[in-house]
């Protein structure tokens, strides 16, 4: 009976070996693998969808493209690829005039990282200098004045220093 | 009926009985795995068909997508260079705004002598000549409700008389 016993013992040791086995190199992997696919699966029905939004917002778009090429041809206007100056120095001195504002100096520094620098120097009164600063603002070429500085100079006229950027680049 | 086998008999059929249990018990085991592993393998077969379908969905759409490259270019041009736009004008605000907003601040009884307004630094300057201190005290109330102003300091020069009063006020700006 001893004997049979401890014949049992190991058969079921070895049994419960194999089990172990077929658990930790089977089924351990497939479970695993389900684990993986599930994450993958979540992470591409993420993607598809974020996928079919861009695709419909382009489908859109192409469908509108008449007005695309409208706002695309109104950034490249005031922001150009291009770094000329010249319009926008025409329409500043045509500004200036309508706005009484006298130029005593005006010029631009050598375009660089996507922008050109002018320095306009000039004399007028407050409100000569508040419209033509707005004007400047208004022309159709986008720029900014960083600086603006106005000096009373003890008689009627105003003068003023501005510091101002276009811009350019894609 | 009355069992007449001997006692060490009797042992070893009751010894046989329960080995015979344990391996019914140990095979149930096995097929209970089998069956879970069947299980598994198939739910897995299904999720990597699923995962093979969503990667050629996501390959057709990202093949779709890149015939509409030109107008992706095109729309990735006008939001990045409006949101510069923008961003570039607001910071802190136009000086045409800024001009508005010393035009409403002062009044007939403060004569400006300069105003250096640097959008970059976020700072206006004025500096002039006030014939009383509540002209100036009224100027810096206007001035510190405007929404574009941050904070408004001003200094009255030592060598101010009573009915002269040269001032400087540095207006910090908000940057929005």
């Amino acid at each position: 009976m001893k004997h049979y016993t401890k014949n049992l013992i190991m058969l079921l040791s070895i049994i419960a070996l194999t089990y172990c086995a077929l658990i930790f190199f089977v089924v351990s992997p497939t479970i695993t693998g389900i684990h993986d696919s599930q994450k993958k699966l979540e992470n591409g029905y993420s993607n598809i969808s974020q996928l079919q939004g861009v695709k419909t917002e382009l489908e859109k778009w192409e469908k509108n493209k008449n007005i695309l090429d409208v706002m695309v041809a109104n950034v490249d206007h005031l922001w150009p690829a291009e770094s000329s100056t010249d319009i926008f120095s025409v329409k500043l001195k045509s500004a200036a005039k309508s706005n009484g504002i006298s130029i005593s100096s005006f010029s631009f520094s050598v375009p660089t990282e996507g922008k050109a620098e002018y320095s306009l120097e000039g004399t007028g009164s407050y409100s000569d200098i508040f419209n033509f600063v707005e004007s400047i603002e208004k022309i159709d070429r986008f720029n900014t004045i960083p600086l603006l500085t106005i000096a009373n100079n003890e008689n009627q006229k105003l003068s003023f220093k501005i510091l101002g950027e276009i811009y350019y680049g894609e | 009926m009355i069992n007449l086998l001997p006692q060490k008999h009797k042992e070893e059929r009751r010894f046989v009985l329960f080995v015979n249990e344990i391996f019914v018990g140990v095979f149930a085991i096995f097929i209970f795995i089998i069956i879970a592993e069947i299980l598994f393998y198939t739910y897995n077969t299904t999720l990597t068909k699923k995962v093979n379908d969503a990667s050629n969905e996501i390959t057709k759409l990202t093949t779709e997508i890149s015939k509409f490259s030109q107008i992706q270019k095109d729309l990735t041009r006008v939001q990045t260079k409006s949101s510069e736009m923008v961003s570039l004008k607001n910071n802190p605000a136009p000086q045409s705004q800024i001009l508005a907003v010393i035009n409403h601040a002062v009044s007939d009884s403060i004569q400006i002598q300069s105003i250096s307004s640097d959008t970059i630094n976020d700072q206006l300057t004025i500096s002039g000549v006030a014939k009383s201190t509540d002209s100036l005290s009224l100027m810096q109330s206007a001035l510190q409700t405007d929404e574009m102003v941050k904070e408004v300091s001003l200094k009255i020069d030592e060598s101010s008389t009573s009915e002269r009063y040269i001032f400087t006020t540095i207006v910090t700006l908000s940057n929005k």
